[in-house]
């Protein structure tokens, strides 16, 4: 039997994962103009429709806290609405916040400079909880919030392993939450 | 507001202008795709029973359209442009526009062919559901393993209305072209 013989065959039909640098042509042809937001997560495009108020001011709310958190820590952390990050090489999510050290310079923010993510969940929690936490876990981002405005509770995510994470627990709006990987950074919820 | 007015985030289905601006940027790498429903597909190498049924396929449609006078011609693994989120490249399609610019135009095919190796339960499942609801008139599946060909006729919304197996060796007779009959004798 020769070489060629011995390739494997597709039975199913096989999709191309979308590389970073082919989103980011995509991008620049205007492929997403009619979008109020997209993300390649997993070589896949995701598409966010406009955001409503309520998930708006609950996302300003947790960047006003976490910034005002991080002011006296003397942090080298900064907050960040809405940046997109890269993930090598399938991957560019937009979290709608990150916590990142290098919030200056060109291009999509660096993943090694993300020390925590957050996302607002009201229609998207599944996949907050689902894609979205597989992939942040893989690529070892170190703690990732989920703020679920409809039950009214944070997911508080830590220590990726693998496609998940180790650590996590629940807290209820009203109570405090207390950073895990990044020393003395604690947010009122009551102002979210 | 309404409970109406939010969505969860959905699937970005790639257009064809995106998939050429890809594909002029080199994201292929050179391998052989199709897209279907907005996502790239990556063809399977093509290996010699494949490659084999399919050109024997073209050469007897080829001798007996010419016999025919037929405006229809057969062509090999062109792209077909279904709608904004469709342009496969079927293994054999008649088209009655073999020549300009671009892709084969929908609705200048009178048939499609796939020749199935590894692909069949897709070549008779979404493919055929995706030719259907094109309403491509007619639509042959050669299953080289099971050397029998799938004819499906009568596209509907739902896939293809009219559907026979003809053994390899039986010849095959369109349904939808009229007197085109080819052998399969030797596939």
């Amino acid at each position: 039997m020769n070489v060629t013989a011995q390739l494997p065959l597709n039975t199913m039909p096989l999709p191309l994962r979308l590389r970073v640098e082919d989103y980011l042509a995509l991008d620049r042809i205007g492929a997403f103009e009619d979008y109020a937001k997209t993300e390649l997560i997993g070589g896949e495009i995701f598409f966010m429709n406009a955001q409503h108020r309520r998930h708006a001011s609950t996302k300003m709310k947790l960047y006003d806290a976490l910034r005002d958190a991080l002011g006296p820590l003397n942090s080298r952390l900064v907050a960040l609405v809405e940046a997109s990050i890269e993930i090598p090489d399938h991957s560019v999510p937009e979290p709608d916040i990150v916590l990142t050290s290098e919030p200056e310079g060109e291009g999509l923010v660096p993943l090694a400079s993300v020390a925590l993510v957050a996302e607002i969940a009201d229609t998207s929690l599944a996949q907050d909880l689902g894609r979205k936490a597989v992939l942040y876990a893989q690529a070892g981002i170190a703690e990732y919030w989920v703020v679920d405005i409809n039950d009214r509770v944070i997911h508080q995510l830590w220590s990726p392993q693998g496609e998940d994470y180790a650590g996590r627990r629940v807290i209820a709006f009203g109570q405090s939450v207390t950073a895990e990987t990044i020393d003395g950074l604690a947010v009122e919820t009551a102002r979210i | 507001m309404t409970a109406q007015d939010l969505h969860p985030p959905g699937k970005y289905r790639l257009r064809i202008a995106d998939y050429v601006a890809l594909a002029e940027a080199g994201a292929f790498q050179g391998l052989r795709t199709e897209l279907i429903e907005g996502d790239v597909i990556v063809m399977s190498p093509q290996f010699r029973p494949h490659g084999m049924v399919k050109q024997e396929l073209y050469d007897r449609l080829r001798d007996a359209l010419r016999a025919l006078g037929s405006r229809f011609r057969p062509v090999t693994e062109f792209s077909l442009a279904i709608d904004d989120h469709n342009l496969p490249a079927p293994d054999v399609l008649l088209t009655s526009e073999p020549m300009g610019e671009g892709a084969v135009p929908l609705a200048s095919v009178a048939l499609v062919i796939e020749v199935a190796g590894t692909t069949l339960a897709d070549d008779l499942g979404a493919k055929a559901r995706l030719y259907a609801r094109a309403r491509i008139p007619e639509y042959w599946v050669a299953d080289v393993k099971g050397r029998v060909v799938h004819q499906l006729w009568s596209p509907g919304g739902k896939g293809y209305g009219g559907r026979r197996e003809v053994a390899f060796g039986e010849s095959l007779v369109a349904e939808t072209i009229e007197g085109l009959v080819a052998g399969t004798a030797g596939l």
